[in-house]
């Protein structure tokens, strides 16, 4: 089994922890609420890829963020301004 | 920004797609980040290619490093410079001060004996620190080519430093984290957190919280942890499905 290195992430105020899978799917996590050792996530969110996820960060001022496989992913919500 | 909650996360989808249609099968983004103001996000490539999106107009466009490749980088102080690694096998490692506006080369780093893994600028001072496989940490004047400061450990060190300025984590050997103020760089670390042994874990980043309060650990296996960045304590673990898939024919390029 190969086991990629993926590298985790705060959302801005650290509410959450991002983290990308081997399957395309970006886990986000509750780092206020839940157990202290909470194996299960608030969402799993798929990308239109099914390619491991390396890395994801959040964007520091929009609610967008990005994440890395193969190439770039940008992120936004449904109905965003942006 | 509008705030976070648990209910949004299901809204988020792919708006777009960076596609480099020169790109080769093998090819990975190695490091993104967004700029501090969160104007830009830059992503480095190991096909040599820097792509930088303008995160308020949408606007995407690239910078190709021929010569010398780009691996992990950091953002300065202005948008359009950043502090990249080289990541031509066939030359010697540098940093470089590129202007990615530009795409000219400000100045150039050396020193490092081998491949460069992190960087770190430091927001308030004209200064940066890198680690690399060479198992150095070194502290560079942005202005001069020359390291001011160098320190060996005893693996290759995972660095980050605290956004509050304060000071320097460094990871080793997967099991110590030291806390190095940076007034005293010279006085060794001001406090090591021991980390509880897991099996057959490697870290692989540390990060410090925006409030530098909390650090947070990522590994190969599949386990992620959030600590007290004071006194090391563990306030979280999450331990995830993410990383157990077995893949084959992927290499990744760190």
């Amino acid at each position: 089994m190969l086991k990629l290195p993926i590298e985790a992430s705060f959302t801005p105020h650290s509410d959450y922890v991002l983290t990308g899978s081997s399957d395309g799917q970006v886990h986000v996590f509750s780092n206020i609420s839940g157990q202290n050792h909470n194996s299960r996530s608030v969402a799993d969110i798929q990308s239109n890829q099914s390619e491991a996820i390396t890395n994801v960060e959040f964007n520091p001022k929009y609610l967008m963020m990005a994440s890395a496989s193969s190439s770039t992913s940008i992120w936004v919500p449904e109905q965003s301004d942006f | 920004m509008d705030s976070l909650n648990d209910q949004v996360w299901s809204k988020f989808y792919v708006r777009q797609n960076f596609r480099d249609f020169s790109a080769s099968a093998d090819k990975r983004v190695t490091t993104i980040k967004f700029s501090s103001d969160g104007e830009q996000l830059v992503a480095t490539g190991n096909n040599g290619v820097i792509e930088v999106y303008n995160c308020d107009t949408g606007r995407q466009s690239i910078v190709r490093t021929r010569k010398y490749g780009c691996g992990t980088f950091d953002h300065t102080s202005e948008n359009s410079k950043i502090i990249v690694a080289s990541a031509n096998p066939k030359t010697r490692p540098i940093c470089s001060h590129l202007d990615i506006e530009r795409n000219d080369y400000i100045i150039h780093y050396s020193g490092h004996q081998s491949i460069v893994t992190s960087i770190r600028v430091n927001p308030d001072r004209n200064s940066f620190f890198t680690a690399a496989r060479d198992k150095n940490v070194f502290l560079w004047d942005k202005r001069t080519a020359v390291a001011v400061r160098k320190q060996i450990f005893d693996s290759t060190p995972l660095i980050d430093l605290n956004p509050t300025g304060k000071n320097l984590a460094v990871g080793i050997e997967s099991r110590i984290i030291e806390l190095y103020d940076l007034r005293g760089l010279g006085n060794g670390p001001y406090i090591s957190f021991h980390l509880p042994p897991f099996e057959s874990m490697e870290l692989t980043s540390i990060k410090f919280s925006h409030d530098g309060n909390q650090l947070l650990l990522s590994s190969n296996n599949i386990r992620i942890q959030v600590l007290d960045a004071t006194n090391g304590r563990e306030l979280k673990k999450f331990t995830s499905k993410r990383n157990q898939n077995r893949l084959s024919n992927m290499q990744i390029d760190f």
